[in-house]
């Protein structure tokens, strides 16, 4: 599994605008996700994942690379 | 009374506002809205819009120009030029209130305000100002709008007598006396809404503190904001109590258990929720309020605490409220009779801004018309069942589908479109829009961009799809989803 690609492909679903998803992308300034949003979208990277965020890394991880820094620390040798 | 609010010295040596590592006291807040009702014009125009963030300069600004004698008009800060262009324009709008940042939203209208930035205003003492001046009976105190610009926006004005009620109605259903802490406000709705208004004026009246959040929301900012301030209430959307529930089994790396009342507000959560929250935060209680714009806001609050057997309902009538619900023109209380709820009482609107149309569909018979559908219990709880009016509530703000589709004709790019809501969770709803383009060439993408430009972000179809042609009733015109 491409964990960008995954992780990519998500946020494509649950943006809401045409933004293009880049790594400095800011999810609420840029892709225009409100907490829920967000929250929603994490909540579904853990099920895919099989991973958890805790709260300080859900703050950590408002834009779009960092969010794919911390999935690929989480699974690392998973999908290597 | 509300006007006057900060010249009373009585909690001037209060803390008023928490910012930060920053504290300003109720005098020194007092000093900055002297300093901005100085700067304001006494002649021409009576209307001062406030386009700012949720900010110290925010009350500053508010309190200044309510001294003044002049009619506040708060601007959402997520408000795109085009809206608030059409808005300035409807109500002659000739100063805005707002920061360098922000200057750039106004100086390229075809009648630019006169823009007071508030980095370029100095406090001043309020003995300097001479008093408060009459204003008549009827005129608004505050204008807010309560739907977009395509068309005319309906904007509601509220009395000084409106605020007073509503403020009376919240002490009343709070009981603060009971608090043995000092008392500390965390507001994470904007200032700019009916809802944000109120509890300012209210704070300022009883001299109570507001802790300012100015980071984006998130749970851990929220959290770590109430565990390091001591916050002792809160006031938010009902997406942040939301939130709290859905993630409760996720670990709080702090002490957030000085927040004992949490009060909410915008849209509805299930029992089921409320009933987890309860759970995971036995300390606190959650208080789920209903009302709208029109009713300043405050129709119904829970009062002190919600029993167990009423989680589904959003508490009893404020005080100054008669609920009754109507069905086929028949006003009634009893319980158990669905209908739509209508409501009464010196906290409903004085109207609609120069829309006697509007106001006489909405106020009938001195009832305003919620277009809510609901009942009451036996002891007068009152439970909302579903909706009449065609609005979607995105994270409790009111979309009006109309506007979001006179957004999208105006483009150029559709031939005809209809918009609705959509569930998305939690008590949550979506905007969705169905379009038949006017050409082949044209993408969802183009729309959509077109959307994010000329609407507030919570406005934006959220799912957008393309069709050759949308279904149509027997007299032709679109069919509402």
């Amino acid at each position: 599994m491409n964990i960008q690609e995954t992780i990519f492909q998500r946020i494509a679903r649950a943006q809401r605008n045409a933004a293009p998803i880049e790594a400095q992308a800011h999810f609420y300034h840029d892709l225009r996700f409100d907490s829920l949003s967000f929250i929603s979208l994490l909540v579904d990277l853990e099920g895919v994942f099989s991973i958890v965020f805790d709260l300080a890394e859900m703050q950590e991880c408002l834009e779009v690379g960092r969010l794919v820094a911390l999935v690929q620390e989480k699974t690392r040798g998973r999908y290597d | 009374m509300i006007r006057e609010l900060l010249l009373n010295q009585t909690h001037w040596a209060k803390t008023a506002v928490i910012d930060g590592d920053d504290t300003l006291t109720y005098g020194q807040l007092a000093q900055r809205a002297a300093g901005i009702c100085a700067q304001l014009p006494t002649d021409g125009g009576n209307i001062v819009a406030v386009f700012l963030p949720n900010s110290a300069d925010y009350l500053a600004a508010l309190f200044g120009i309510l001294m003044g004698g002049l009619t506040v008009f708060p601007l959402s800060i997520t408000l795109t030029e085009p809206e608030i262009a059409a808005l300035l324009a409807q109500l002659n709008v000739q100063t805005v209130v707002t920061t360098k940042e922000h200057w750039s939203m106004f100086n390229s209208l075809d009648n630019p305000p006169k823009i007071l930035c508030v980095e370029d205003i100095a406090p001043c003492a309020v003995e300097a100002l001479a008093s408060v001046p009459a204003t008549a009976p009827g005129t608004p105190m505050v204008l807010l709008s309560t739907s977009g610009t395509y068309g005319k926006a309906k904007i509601v004005m509220l009395s000084e007598q409106n605020m007073v009620t509503c403020v009376q109605n919240h002490l009343d259903k709070m009981a603060h006396e009971k608090c043995e802490e000092e008392i500390r406000y965390l507001l994470c709705t904007p200032f700019s809404s009916a809802y944000g208004m109120f509890i300012l004026l209210f704070l300022a009246l009883e001299g109570y503190t507001l802790v300012l959040m100015r980071e984006t929301f998130t749970l851990d900012a929220f959290y770590r904001t109430i565990a390091r301030y001591k916050v002792t209430h809160s006031e938010t959307g009902t997406a942040a109590i939301t939130l709290m529930a859905q993630n409760a089994w996720r670990e709080i790396p702090y002490d957030i258990t000085s927040a004992r009342w949490y009060g909410f507000g915008g849209s509805g959560i299930s029992k089921e929720l409320l009933g987890q929250l309860r759970t995971s935060f036995p300390w606190a209680e959650f208080w789920p309020g209903y009302g709208m714009t029109e009713t300043s806001p405050m129709v119904s609050k829970v009062n002190q605490h919600l029993p167990t057997s009423k989680l589904a309902s959003v508490g009893t009538a404020v005080k100054s409220m008669t609920i009754m619900v109507e069905v086929d023109g028949v006003r009634t209380n009893a319980p158990f009779v669905q209908g739509e709820v209508v409501v009464k009482g010196t906290n409903v609107m004085l109207g609609y801004y120069e829309n006697e149309a509007e106001t006489a569909k909405m106020i009938r018979d001195g009832w305003l018309h919620t277009g809510d559908v609901g009942y009451l219990d036996e002891e007068k709880y009152l439970y909302i069942c579903g909706r009449i009016k065609n609005i979607i509530l995105v994270r409790g703000f009111t979309v009006y589908a109309e506007e979001v589709e006179a957004c999208i004709l105006s483009s150029g790019l559709a031939q005809a479109c209809v918009v609705y809501g959509k569930p998305d969770g939690a008590g949550n709803e979506k905007v969705c829009a169905e379009i038949v383009p006017i050409a082949p060439g044209v993408t969802a993408e183009s729309i959509q961009a077109w959307c994010s430009s000329h609407l507030a972000a919570y406005k934006c179809p959220q799912e957008l799809i393309l069709k050759d042609a949308l279904d149509k009733t027997a007299t032709e015109k679109v069919k509402r989803l």
